[in-house]
């Protein structure tokens, strides 16, 4: 029990990491065109696998590793911005939500959760942010390609990867600060069950990486 | 892993983070409901889709067949009106000039020819009124039905039809009757706009197909700038027998190459 506890904490560092191991294997052995939505998502794996990494480590050295938390979301928020807005006709509603989103982190963290704290607001804005888009991309895509087999496709697992993380995740990442101050002996349990949806994440967006198939503009 | 389990673990923890376990959990089953709805969705709509254009096929079909029939008793209607009036109408005319003749000692040559003109005018249009005489040709092989036509049009002396072609075809009346009238299309066209001296009609049967090339040596033509009724009809009816039709502009004159799958005879 105290190893799979163990294994639960560290699977945010193993999970993406064993994603982009096995991305890198399929494209090197398969000699597949890389497409931009793979280079998204490798930058969005090895983002994970480092940050990830980077706070234990911090943690370890008595160091407070908010900061690494504050800066992951803000680069996958960006990362997942850039893939809808090529993927989108909403270009103009996308930039105003990332504007929105940037100029909240920065609010965020110097009037409301400071960079020692856990941003729950940045992260769970984030969160929406991106399941709204992703619900607005499967909108069009099924308008688009209404007779193609959509489980061949790069982006339906794309979006069934984003959704799974980040809309399972959205009240974990809501209420994560405010419980870490009420109940911090047990607050873990919910970043553990969040490491589960990431790897869970993490496993949907290696299957859209060895998809062949994906929209063009 | 049963410590989890226990109660003890649970009481430990706050109300408000089983609270958000238990949003979580639902959260992600109603991702997964969401998915999977997104997916039948898809599904039904791909069958909708196959479904109408299945019908749309079908229609299509049974628009064209009647057309067809519709353009066939129209035939019918010409034959015999041709046969009955215009053909009798012609046999009088050749009798009275016979009996014109007999009246002179030296009948002018102008008689002579007359008659025979008469004479050939009226075999012409039996053929004519045959090769559309729908009853006549549900008696019919292509083969023959194509060979008297081209007799009947190389009598002419304008230009030469070579025909080759194998012994038997395994086709229905009701395909041989339109491949016939795809033929006679092309060949009329050929006769008309081409100013070729020959035309060559070659027929084969290659693995699974039946393929008929139609060439002639004529001033040529640019399948794309002309789409006229005939080229069209001709596509339909191709169409209709499962198989394709191509134009091509070879360096002299031009060439039509029909491919139709071959089935078993149910001749």
């Amino acid at each position: 029990m105290v190893k799979f506890n163990e294994f639960l904490v560290f699977q945010d560092i193993v999970a993406p990491l064993i994603a982009l191991l096995l991305g890198v294997l399929l494209f090197y052995i398969k000699k597949r065109k890389v497409y931009y939505p793979d280079n998204l998502l490798f930058y969005f794996l090895i983002c994970q696998a480092t940050l990830n990494t980077f706070a234990p480590i911090l943690q370890s050295k008595s160091i407070n590793n908010h900061l690494v938390y504050h800066l992951n979301c803000l680069i996958t928020v960006i990362i997942f911005t850039i893939y809808f807005l090529r993927s989108l006709h909403y270009k103009e509603t996308i930039f105003i939500g990332l504007l929105v989103f940037l100029i909240f982190c920065l609010i965020n963290i110097i009037w409301i959760q400071p960079y020692y704290t856990f941003n729950s607001y940045s992260y769970s804005l984030g969160a929406f942010l991106i399941v709204l888009y992703s619900l607005l991309n499967f909108r069009e895509l099924i308008k688009r390609m209404p007779t193609q087999k959509i489980l061949s496709l790069k982006d339906f697992w794309i979006l069934a990867g984003l959704l799974t993380y980040f809309g399972s995740c959205f009240f974990i990442f809501i209420s994560y600060n405010y419980l870490s101050e009420i109940d911090a002996k047990n607050v873990g349990i919910l970043w553990k069950i969040h490491n589960v949806f990431l790897s869970l994440g993490c496993i949907i967006f290696l299957k859209a990486i060895s998809c062949k198939q994906w929209i063009p503009k | 892993m049963h410590h989890f389990f226990k109660s003890n673990f649970l009481q430990t923890m706050d109300t408000k983070i089983i609270l958000v376990l238990l949003a979580t959990a639902f959260v992600f089953l109603l991702l997964i409901f969401l998915i999977n709805f997104i997916l039948s969705y898809q599904k039904k709509t791909i069958a909708f889709t196959k479904e109408k254009e299945l019908m749309q096929t079908q229609f299509d079909q049974t628009l064209l067949q009647s057309q067809i029939e519709v353009q066939e008793a129209t035939f019918s209607i010409l034959a015999k009106e041709l046969h009955d009036n215009i053909g009798q109408l012609l046999s009088s005319s050749k009798m009275l000039l016979g009996i014109t003749q007999r009246n002179f000692n030296n009948a002018p040559e102008t008689l002579t020819i007359a008659e025979e003109t008469l004479g050939k005018a009226i075999t012409e249009l039996r053929s004519l009124s045959k090769s559309l005489d729908k009853e006549w040709l549900e008696q019919f092989d292509l083969i023959d039905n194509l060979t008297t036509e081209i007799k009947r049009i190389n009598a002419g002396l304008v230009l030469e039809i070579h025909f080759s072609h194998p012994g038997k075809l395994s086709l229905t009346v009701e395909e041989q009757i339109i491949l016939f009238r795809i033929i006679q299309e092309a060949l009329q066209n050929a006769i008309k706009h081409s100013e070729a001296k020959n035309i060559g009609i070659e027929i084969e049967t290659k693995a699974e197909n039946i393929i008929i090339v139609i060439t002639d040596d004529g001033k040529g033509f640019e399948p794309l700038y002309n789409n006229g009724l005939g080229m069209r009809n001709m596509k339909q009816r191709t169409k209709l027998l499962g198989g394709h039709i191509t134009w091509n502009k070879p360096e002299n004159g031009s060439s039509i190459t029909i491919q139709l799958p071959l089935k078993e005879n149910t001749k």
